[in-house]
């Protein structure tokens, strides 16, 4: 057992803080929200960056040489992940095709769909949106209903997808859409790679509360796509998904994000003399204690995958961790800055909406918890 | 980072199950002098400052024999002692803090009591009992006399501080572990409704949450004592285990129903220790505020 890092693995992250100080405006480093690409510019400033990390050989490290990575450690990826998410993402959504997308690509990709994705994707080039939810199907994601009929060489798909982020600047969507009406309805699920600007898909923003932007409807009216931007084969689109996903079951270093945002509202807070406060520096304190722990539950599962032990369970304990980390964050801080913290654009105003979606994004808080007796402590189904 | 347990670690627990089971007596709330006497002789009360072992190792320790209600004031003995007491080290090790006099762990017997009083420490030997304490919370109390006794020097005050709460912290992940897996083993086999009450989502999810409690609790105290009770990290194992005993006692107590309460179901045996073990050192908003002073000291007031 050993909680140091190693050598290589503290240099790599000195290199990517200068990066990061170098490439990353200001204001985002001081305020770290999530910070969604929605305007053009935004798009070319996301993809500067990308190619600037590409470049470097940073933006898929731990990929396999031959799709453009240098094979480094889930360490050097999981530095990667909470220097850049802490500062607002200024990947944009490559984190999802770095992590999964391309991984699944690799393994279940025709030689054409690796040819062509793993390069756009290594490059940084290319953003991807994620077409999983609908409105009936959310935490019961396979019941979806979004139908892919097959007519000779080309499906033709119509339903509705919903919470999309990124979708407005995506160029590609990784849709679950279903081929199969069955007795379970996991078995009836195919993946397709579609390009966003295939005739028939209309893209709608849903205003909300957590940032403008974030989140969207996309529509599917008769759009064709070609067999051959199925991923895989029919019907195993839920198989290799779930397997894809694992890779992404300790989600986004929000405790990184969240003890960087404690940071800074402590630091206010003792300028503004809050720290004559017993009450909120405890309240500090513990939001911090929340943070290191939701930490080193996250590690003990990059340590087990990198090791190739199953996670099973490990994973749902730190998301746990994790969403109760953020939440104690948010909270301290609104406490902390009391009715400034309601300013729009202040730094609790925004971390606090997003520490709420901690629990619901990328797998429910309950989904977890169910995760982890099922899977942890193997409590019976009946 | 590499958080497996190395095969010597493995095979250390492993001979504490057995001589455990060995030497215990069923009961373990009272003094376990052969116990004691096993563990010491087998080498595992000194790992803290063996060259091939050291503080995490002596954590481990302390979480087991925690985990198996040992009779003996296994913290103290294992990670507090070694840390203040060099390498003479003897096995009835009791703490306190400052007050005269005071309720102390296995006090009817010590061979030395640890005193927090203020920025030093003081170790007291053998000291005077003035009488033991009637109580139903896992561990036998006495009343003990804490005059004099000998400074530990210049900053074994903040050092008994920080190892005290990594010890305590490891006691409550041993007694909490169990208390968790007793509940969740006996809802499992409980049946009412027709089913297993285990398999209720209701109950499924307080066991879930005590769960990730309970692991958060594990690796921020193993990791504080690889820092070696650094003040940071010493006050979140600190904090969260104290947050943990509270969250397993009660919640072990109320998903278990009546049958948690009666002195023939063990329960009470890790809860009402947890009970104790978490209210001997420095509370919970104590720890915390620790750990807000500790990330954010008041050299940050300037500008």
């Amino acid at each position: 057992m050993e909680f140091g890092w190693a050598p290589e693995e503290r240099d790599y992250r000195r290199d990517l803080r200068k990066f990061v100080e170098a490439e990353v405006p200001k204001e985002w480093i001081a305020n770290p929200r999530q910070r969604p690409v929605v305007t053009p510019d935004d798009r070319t400033r996301t993809l500067s960056f990308n190619h600037k990390l590409a470049s470097r050989g940073w933006l898929t490290s731990h990929w396999p040489r031959e799709y453009g990575g240098s094979e480094a450690s889930a360490w050097q990826h999981l530095i990667t992940g909470e220097e850049l998410w802490s500062v607002g993402e200024p990947r944009g959504p490559q984190y999802m095709n770095v992590n999964w997308i391309g991984p699944a690509i690799m393994r279940h990709g025709s030689p054409e769909q690796k040819e062509y994705h793993l390069r756009e994707i290594s490059r940084g080039s290319v953003f991807w949106c994620q077409g999983f939810s609908e409105p009936d199907a959310g935490s019961d994601l396979a019941s979806l209903r979004t139908a892919a009929i097959r007519e000779g060489d080309t499906y033709v798909i119509n339903g509705q997808k919903i919470w999309t982020s990124h979708c407005q600047v995506a160029d590609w969507c990784v849709l679950l859409a279903r081929t199969a009406r069955g007795e379970d309805p996991r078995a009836g699920i195919s993946i397709f790679l579609i390009p966003m600007t295939t005739p028939g898909i209309e893209v709608r923003q849903i205003p909300n509360y957590v940032e403008v932007g974030s989140l969207h409807e996309v529509f599917f009216t008769d759009v064709q796509v070609p067999v051959s931007n199925r991923l895989g084969e029919e019907n195993e689109g839920w198989q290799i998904v779930r397997d894809a996903l694992k890779n992404e079951r300790v989600g986004a270093p929000r405790w990184e994000r969240a003890a960087r945002m404690l940071d800074a509202v402590a630091i206010w807070a003792q300028r503004e003399g809050r720290f004559d406060d017993p009450a909120l520096v405890r309240r500090l304190g513990e939001a911090k204690a929340a943070c290191e722990v939701a930490r080193l539950l996250a590690y003990r599962v990059i340590d087990a995958r990198a090791k190739g032990i199953s996670t099973s369970g490990m994973a749902s304990v730190s998301r746990v961790a994790t969403a109760r980390a953020d939440r104690l964050v948010g909270d301290a801080a609104m406490e902390a800055y009391g009715t400034r913290g309601l300013i729009a654009g202040s730094a609790p105003d925004a971390f606090w909406w997003q520490a709420l979606a901690a629990g619901v994004a990328g797998g429910s808080y309950e989904i977890q918890l169910n995760l982890i007796s099922h899977q942890a402590m193997q409590l019976p189904a009946k | 980072m590499d958080f497996d347990l190395s095969d010597q670690q493995l095979a250390t627990l492993s001979s504490i199950d057995s001589i455990v089971r060995l030497h215990a007596t069923p009961d373990g709330d009272h003094d376990d002098r052969d116990l004691a006497g096993a563990l010491k002789r087998a080498g595992f009360l000194d790992l803290f400052r063996e060259p091939d072992a050291g503080p995490l190792d002596a954590e481990l320790v302390v979480e087991r024999v925690s985990s198996l209600l040992g009779g003996l004031a296994i913290g103290a003995r294992s990670l507090v002692g070694p840390a203040l007491l060099g390498d003479e080290v003897p096995n009835r090790i009791g703490l306190a803090r400052a007050g005269n006099p005071a309720i102390v762990r296995y006090g009817a017997d010590l061979d030395v009591v640890i005193v927090q009083d203020g920025e030093t420490a003081r170790a007291i030997s053998k000291p005077r009992m003035l009488g033991p304490i009637e109580s139903r919370y896992g561990f036998p109390l006495a009343l003990i006399e804490l005059e004099g006794g000998r400074s530990l020097g210049a900053g074994s005050g903040d050092k008994l501080r920080r190892w005290w709460r990594v010890a305590n912290a490891a006691e409550i992940v041993g007694l909490a572990t169990e208390a968790l897996s007793f509940t969740a083993g006996y809802l499992s086999e409980r049946r009412q409704f027709g089913r297993a009450l285990a398999s209720f989502q209701a109950l499924q999810h307080r066991l879930a949450e005590a769960y990730v409690y309970v692991e958060g609790a594990r690796w921020a105290t193993r990791y504080a004592a690889w820092t070696e009770a650094e003040e940071q990290a010493s006050s979140i194992a600190g904090g969260y285990a104290q947050q943990t005993a509270r969250l397993v006692s009660m919640d072990m107590h109320q998903l278990t129903g009546a049958i948690g309460f009666t002195s023939e179901f063990a329960l009470h045996r890790w809860t009402a220790r947890l009970q104790a073990v978490r209210l001997e050192a420095d509370g919970q908003d104590q720890q915390f505020t620790s750990v807000a002073t500790a990330r954010w000291p008041v050299a940050n007031m300037g500008g």
